[in-house]
């Protein structure tokens, strides 16, 4: 065996009034004489050690001090010693080493039981250890209940709480308890003892249930099972509904990209060509299929800037003015009102009145006036007739055709490609075989500021260059786009045939109205249509001319007189006439 | 600790035997003994950053707790009427006296623990008595 010195095991007061030491003695003296040995003890305020006072309260090699030598809060030291050894020694307060006695008389009492009996509630009660004075206060404790079935092994542990009760819910009837107490100081962290075991025991009052021994668990397994399979049903059977609301609820669709307004089944089997026209409806595709054309392109220039007459077609200028121009700009003169440059929509009736002022005043001089700025613009291209080959063709001709295009503005779809300067208008149209059938288009030479579209009805740049020297005299009495028919006439007198290119869809655009009625007199003057009767250069002629005959394949016969006057807002002047000036030519 | 030098009752015996008046006056030097060592202590630890701030916190409560407990002991004196002002204004200056002494000042963290626990220990048990001999029922 080891050998072992005798040792202090531990000091404890059970109420912070009295303490005791027990030590142990070791096996050291079993094989000699056995020594005696003392407890010494001093407080921290003393010098000389004294000997315990009581070895035997406590009990064998124990030391017990009593209230009269207990000083709560001062400091002892005690040691084990013989005569000549010292064997163990230990220092503390008696508030450090406080151990409360275990409670006492422990007992519970029924709560009440579950409907099933299976269940009970029990409170259990009990007092505090006699000897801690809890009553003054001078101490308080607070205690630690723990129960358990009689068959475990592991206990269960309340909270420590300073009541002397405490309920005890959900036990089995069935099984039989144990329970145990112990108590602490409240500042403390050890607990003193356990007290005796309590058993509790509902069959000795009688509620017992040997019979409800069969532990009715809670079948989770069942829970679950069924619960995945009704689960299961109920989204397989929204699935196969048919019921779309309810599918859509449960199940809502996916958001596929959609266009608007398409049902993207067509898309998926829907023939090309639906699909096409389908998209074609809608306005984001309208621009594309129209680039397609290029007939469709207009070309606009603003005649009031020569740079801007040397630009490329303006096509997006052409189609957003295209009304405005034609039904606003016709008469307007280049004053400084600004109207010129921009025409708004209401200003063709102002327009009108200018016009109109314009036209009482003097149809030759503003033409004149408009002649020379567009004179020099012609001088200017004349000049550079081969570096602007698609540009203000200066010549008369194109003077003449420009103004003829101009005033069919809305021959909208020609060819932008400006060529040599040609009447074209006319040859072209009388070049026609079948006027009725075949579409005439014209490609266009040439846009005035103003928005008139010259037509050129060819390739031949060099042919009507000597044409255009021939026309080069004239004195185009014109106002802002057109010319004077007579003048055109007698340019277009000198040139000579030319090919057609494009056509132009006269048919479509007499209902307009816009038709150039000079174009097509002076046409059908130039190629010798016996029938058609060019009217005198004198005689002012009408912005429109109803059709008289028309001869296939020579061309049209205006005829004359008829000055159908499709719309107020054009503006009349030398070639042109006004609302008064028809009112008084028409019959 | 600071407070070593105070005469203070050992035992329930003689907590129960010294006047009213007198185991008050010994409280209420106690609090007021521990006032300014708790605020330098405050100070002391708010600088310490290894220290979790439960600690801090709690270190603010308690010296909250200190002072609202002594408040609150001398408005029960002065609504037990028992206590002479001058009692009560001696315990305030020698329990200040003890507060500002060089032993507070010089503690160390672990002597101002069980120092702080120790007074504490008293002053709980000292109110339990004088509870029980202000307001008696029938066990006291």
């Amino acid at each position: 065996e080891l050998l072992q010195w005798p040792q202090i095991s531990k000091c404890r007061s059970p109420e912070m009034e009295t303490f005791s030491c027990y030590w142990t003695a070791g096996n050291f003296y079993n094989l000699t004489a056995p020594r005696i040995i003392q407890l010494l003890y001093k407080k921290s305020n003393e010098e000389d050690w004294k000997e315990c006072p009581d070895y035997i309260t406590s009990g064998q090699n124990s030391c017990y001090f009593n209230a009269s030598y207990t000083s709560v809060w001062t400091p002892y030291c005690v040691q084990l010693a013989s005569k000549n050894e010292l064997y163990d020694k230990k220092c503390f307060s008696v508030d450090e080493i406080v151990l409360p006695d275990p409670p006492v008389h422990l007992n519970w009492t029924l709560l009440n039981t579950s409907q099933t009996g299976i269940h009970g509630d029990i409170q259990v009660r009990w007092d505090p250890p006699p000897t801690a004075d809890v009553r003054k206060g001078w101490i308080t404790l607070e205690y630690e209940l723990q129960y358990k079935e009689v068959n475990e092994t592991k206990w269960k542990e309340l909270k420590p709480r300073l009541s002397t009760m405490v309920p005890l819910y959900s036990l089995k009837t069935a099984r039989d308890y144990e329970i145990r107490i112990r108590s602490r100081q409240r500042t403390s962290e050890k607990f003193g003892e356990f007290s005796e075991i309590l058993y509790v025991s509902f069959s000795q009052i009688g509620i017992g249930c040997d019979h409800c021994t069969e532990e009715v668990e809670f079948p989770w397994f069942l829970v679950v099972v069924f619960g995945v399979c009704g689960l299961a049903v109920t989204v397989i059977s929204i699935m196969l509904s048919k019921q779309p609301r309810l599918k859509m609820l449960i199940f809502p669709p996916v958001p596929v990209p959609k266009i608007k307004g398409i049902d993207p089944d067509l898309l998926k089997k829907g023939k090309l060509d639906e699909v096409n026209s389908i998209l074609a409806c809608h306005d984001n595709y309208k621009t594309q299929l129209y680039n397609d054309d290029l007939w469709v392109e207009f070309i606009e220039l603003d005649i009031e800037d020569p740079d801007e007459k040397n630009r490329a077609s303006d096509t997006d200028r052409l189609l957003s003015e295209d009304h405005l121009k034609s039904h606003g700009c016709l008469g307007v003169k280049d004053d400084d009102s600004g109207r010129a440059s921009c025409c708004e929509p209401d200003i063709p009736e102002t327009d009108f009145s200018a016009s109109d002022t314009c036209d009482a005043t003097s149809d030759s001089d503003q033409f004149k006036k408009a002649t020379e700025k567009e004179e020099d613009l012609l001088c200017l291209d004349r000049q550079d007739d081969e570096s602007l080959p698609s540009l203000a063709n200066t010549d008369p001709q194109r003077q003449h055709r420009s103004s003829q295009s101009e005033n069919s503005h809305p021959w909208a779809p020609f060819a932008d490609s400006i060529e040599s300067p040609r009447p074209s208008v006319h040859t072209q149209m009388s070049n026609q075989n079948s006027l009725t059938s075949t579409d005439f288009y014209a490609q266009v030479s040439d846009i005035t500021p103003a928005g008139r579209v010259v037509l050129s009805p060819g390739q031949k740049s060099k042919l009507g260059r000597a044409q255009r020297e021939g026309c080069t005299e004239q004195n185009f009495t014109m106002d802002n786009t057109y010319f004077c028919e007579a003048d055109v006439k007698k340019c277009i007198a000198v040139t000579s045939h030319e090919e057609n290119e494009p056509h132009v869809q006269e048919q479509s655009y007499n209902e307009d109205g816009y038709f150039t009625t000079e174009s097509l007199t002076t046409t059908v003057a130039n190629f010798g249509a016996p029938t058609a009767e060019p009217p005198s250069s004198e005689m002012p002629v009408a912005d429109y001319t109803s059709i008289h005959i028309v001869h296939s394949p020579q061309g049209l016969v205006l005829n004359a007189t008829a000055l159908p006057v499709p719309d107020k807002e054009f503006n009349v002047s030398c070639g042109y006439v006004s609302t008064d000036q028809l009112n008084k030519i028409m019959p | 600790c600071h407070t070593s030098g105070m005469l203070t009752p050992n035992g329930k015996e003689y907590a129960q035997k010294i006047p009213r008046e007198e185991l008050t006056h010994l409280i209420l030097k106690l609090l007021q003994a521990w006032k300014e060592p708790l605020s330098h202590f405050n100070q002391h630890i708010e600088h310490h950053q290894e220290l979790p701030d439960d600690s801090l916190s709690k270190a603010k409560q308690i010296s909250n707790m200190v002072h609202e407990l002594k408040t609150g002991v001398e408005k029960v004196t002065e609504k037990a009427r028992f206590l002479i002002n001058s009692l009560n204004g001696m315990a305030s200056s020698e329990g200040t006296a003890l507060s500002i002494s060089n032993e507070a000042n010089m503690m160390s963290d672990s002597d101002f623990f069980h120092c702080f626990r120790r007074d504490s220990n008293k002053v709980q048990s000292y109110l339990k008595i004088l509870k029980c001999r202000i307001m008696p029922e029938n066990s006291c």
